[in-house]
């Protein structure tokens, strides 16, 4: 679902951000991807989304050059970054529903969709109020509902459990194994290595912009916790 | 002290860029912010160039040197006072550092000055490029007693304080009093656009009262001391009334200190009774209706500008000028016409038409900020699957959507009513010119804001009234009105007007196809 070859990404004449980075990510994985602050997880996952243009290597959502036909790539994905910054001029439902307009959503299944997202995220009560009276972890459920109504085959999130309340967390875990069991694909940063130790299938670890561990959990853990692992491979 | 001083500094910066300016590794960041402060420069070398020029004219003919001195503080005081109204309340509680401050130990009393200060800094700029000029070249040719040289620069630098207080208290109560109103947007917008078109409408008297002025100074000083009185304490003190000068130093001084000490104590009931929303009880998902992508932009673009009450008071006055133009020129075309036939103006009323349509509807184009306004929330254009061509059009369209259909109807009115005064040819160009000069402004707009995009700030103010992109259009616009109209008097002939219109509509094609052709590399590299 999601084939990086060998990105690459500075800012400016600084180093490089991400340096030479390749992974792949199959349909129906969790894949976690961790690192510490400024490793450049944000950055790659910028750049797998379209919003930073990226100079060296290839990136492909279901085969399609993220470089060649972003559009196409971009109705079958979605990525939320960690501080979703929102129309704070729209309430909640003049948001979701803007998204589908964009996505082609029709009338019945947009309704339904939102209807059943809104009540799990708990915030049906709150869709009418304006985005800007919204708290942070109402803006994260808002952009988590935006994102799984278009019911997308990637979907990218950065640090999705920052802000949430423990029912959020545990709603967003499950509604994560539930698109998998779909065929979605789920790549998502964090920080929380005990959630991405149960939650994903697959792992990266991600140091100075070079990748430094990928693959199955299990292969990539071995004997060891993933905080262990962490911890070893990034003091090194 | 130390933090006061620290806070201030920060907001200069926030306003200049400097730190930008020196450190950003970014050449686009630096570029966009050396634009933005050399508009600045250039827009205060303008205002003083006209002020000094006046004064000298006015010297030179013998009058009192109190009414230079008046008509520039009268001017200098209007456009602060509408500026801290239009904008005020956004500095003082709008600024999105307020909780990382309000958690330091910093004491309110400083936060409150030093945002005060933020407020000044920004109008008094534009108040001293109007006074200083003028308080020179007096110096030149009436040779004041030495005080003057030190009194006028501190009576200049306090002449803002009272517009301000005055002006940011009124947006302060209003934006308070319909915090909480669905509509409170649109209401406080609409306040504020009749009160400047008072404020234009008061300005057009302005030439009028300079004739009073030459004629009989004394009447014309008491005229404008009835309407705002610091105006003549100023213009009197500068001019050698000392008791007047130290009346309006300490008075303005006072009225700083008491509006200080009064937002001190307010200012936390303010702040959070402005920032209490409007919120529904018991809400229920309603029908949800479709619409294609372009719509659904352009439905976003239209409500974010009429959800900034900044944006919409600094742009959308061209179009209701527009309006009020036609209608006026309607209503009292009879009287007008009149007029006309007496004065030498009656061969020049298609330059004339054309010279104010132009200025109207190319004051500030939307467009010119249109991108910077999307500030953190870009990531959802930049992740969206709608082309960059699209996003452009939905921005595109909503200035064309606020002006054009104002524009035509006018264009038509003066057209009906004044037709005695124009040929066939000359209608034709009083229609293309203007459209022309909407299309062109709205492109390049947009353009000059790819190029100098600045989504990074606290306060929309920032963008709408001191970014780069804002600014350099604001003389480029000025700069096309006086490049239209002088072929047009200078030459005398209808088809002038038809070349012109098809030159800036080449241009705006030009422009036009440039930013769509490379519509993608734009959005990537915001």
């Amino acid at each position: 679902m999601l084939t990086i070859q060998n990105l690459v990404k500075s800012y400016g004449n600084g180093p490089r951000a991400v340096d030479g980075l390749s992974l792949t990510v199959e349909a129906g994985d969790i894949y976690g991807f961790i690192g510490h602050n400024g490793a450049g997880k944000t950055t790659t996952l910028k750049c797998i989304s379209g919003i930073l243009p990226f100079d060296e290597g290839e990136i492909f959502i279901d085969g399609i050059d993220i470089r060649k036909d972003p559009m196409a790539a971009k109705r079958i994905m979605r990525y939320i970054p960690d501080n979703p910054d929102l129309y704070t001029f729209l309430t909640g439902t003049g948001y979701l529903n803007f998204l589908c307009d964009i996505y082609g959503i029709d009338e019945a299944t947009r309704r339904e969709r939102i209807a059943k997202y809104a009540q799990l995220f708990e915030i049906e009560s709150k869709l009418g109020d304006l985005v800007g009276s919204y708290s942070h972890g109402m803006c994260q459920k808002l952009a988590l509902i935006g994102a799984l109504i278009q019911q997308p085959k990637l979907l990218m999130l950065d640090e999705p459990f920052v802000g949430l309340d423990p029912k959020a967390s545990h709603t967003l875990k499950e509604i994560m194994r539930e698109l998998t069991e779909t065929g979605t694909a789920i790549f998502f940063s964090t920080h929380v290595l005990e959630v991405a130790e149960k939650l994903c299938n697959r792992i990266a670890i991600i140091k100075n912009g070079r990748l430094i561990a990928a693959g199955p959990m299990e292969e990539v853990r071995g004997n060891q916790s993933l905080e262990e692992l962490f911890l070893e491979l990034t003091d090194a | 002290m130390k933090a006061l001083r620290t806070l201030i500094r920060l907001y200069i910066n926030s306003i200049f860029r400097f730190p930008v300016i020196r450190y950003s590794k970014d050449p686009r960041e630096r570029r966009n912010a050396v634009a933005g402060v050399v508009a600045i420069g250039t827009i205060v070398a303008v205002y003083g160039g006209m002020s000094g020029w006046l004064t000298f004219q006015l010297l030179s003919a013998g009058v009192d040197a109190s009414i230079p001195f008046m008509m520039a503080a009268a001017m200098a005081s209007l456009f602060t006072l509408a500026m801290a109204f239009a904008q005020g309340s956004a500095t003082l509680s709008g600024f999105a550092d307020f909780d990382t401050l309000m958690g330091m130990p910093i004491r309110t009393s400083v936060i409150v000055f030093a945002r005060f200060c933020a407020l000044y800094l920004a109008e008094a700029i534009y108040a001293a490029a109007y006074l200083l000029p003028c308080g020179a070249v007096y110096a030149i040719l009436r040779a004041p007693a030495w005080w003057f040289y030190p009194a006028f620069p501190l009576m200049t630098l306090l002449l803002p304080v009272a517009p301000i207080v005055i002006g940011s208290g009124a947006d302060l109560l209003l934006s308070a009093a319909f915090a909480r109103s669905k509509y409170k947007k649109g209401i406080t917008s609409a306040i504020k656009m009749i009160f400047l078109f008072g404020f234009i409408v008061f300005s057009y008297l302005l030439p009028r009262v300079t004739d009073r002025f030459l004629a009989a100074p004394a009447d014309a000083a008491m005229r404008t001391a009835k309407i705002y009185p610091p105006v003549m304490w100023f213009a009197k003190g500068a001019a050698g009334d000392v008791p007047l000068a130290l009346l309006f130093t300490l008075g303005s001084i006072a009225v700083c200190a008491l509006f200080v000490f009064v937002l001190n104590k307010t200012f936390l009931p303010l702040h959070d009774r402005m920032s209490a929303g409007y919120h529904v009880r018991n809400y229920r998902l309603g029908a949800l209706k479709r619409s294609g992508a372009l719509k659904a932009m352009f439905t976003v673009e239209r409500k974010r500008f009429f959800n900034s009450t900044a944006w919409v008071v600094n742009t959308v006055f061209g179009s209701a000028l527009i309006a009020l133009l036609g209608i006026a020129g309607a209503a009292l075309s009879g009287k007008i016409s009149v007029f006309l036939r007496t004065t030498p103006l009656a061969d020049h009323v298609a330059e004339a038409i054309t010279g104010i349509l132009l200025f109207c509807a190319t004051l500030s184009p939307t467009t010119s900020c249109a991108i910077s306004m999307e500030g953190k929330q870009i990531w959802i254009a930049k992740t969206l699957p709608v082309s960059a061509k699209t996003w452009f059009a939905a921005k595109l369209l909503l200035n064309l959507v606020l002006v054009g259909p104002s524009l035509l109807f006018t264009v038509t009115m003066l057209a009906i009513f004044y037709r005695g005064f124009l040929t066939p040819l000359s209608i034709l160009g009083l229609y293309l010119l203007p459209v022309a000069a909407l299309l062109f402004t709205t492109v390049l707009g947009l353009f000059v804001n790819a190029k100098l995009p600045r989504l990074s700030w606290k306060s929309d103010t920032e963008v709408v009234k001191q970014s780069g992109a804002v600014l350099v259009m604001m003389l480029i616009c000025f700069g096309l009105v006086v490049i239209s109209v002088l072929p047009m008097l200078a030459i005398g002939s209808d088809w002038v007007a038809i070349a012109v219109s098809a030159a800036i509509l080449a241009g705006a094609i030009g422009v036009y196809l440039y930013l769509r052709n490379r519509a993608e590399q734009f959005r990537r590299n915001l």
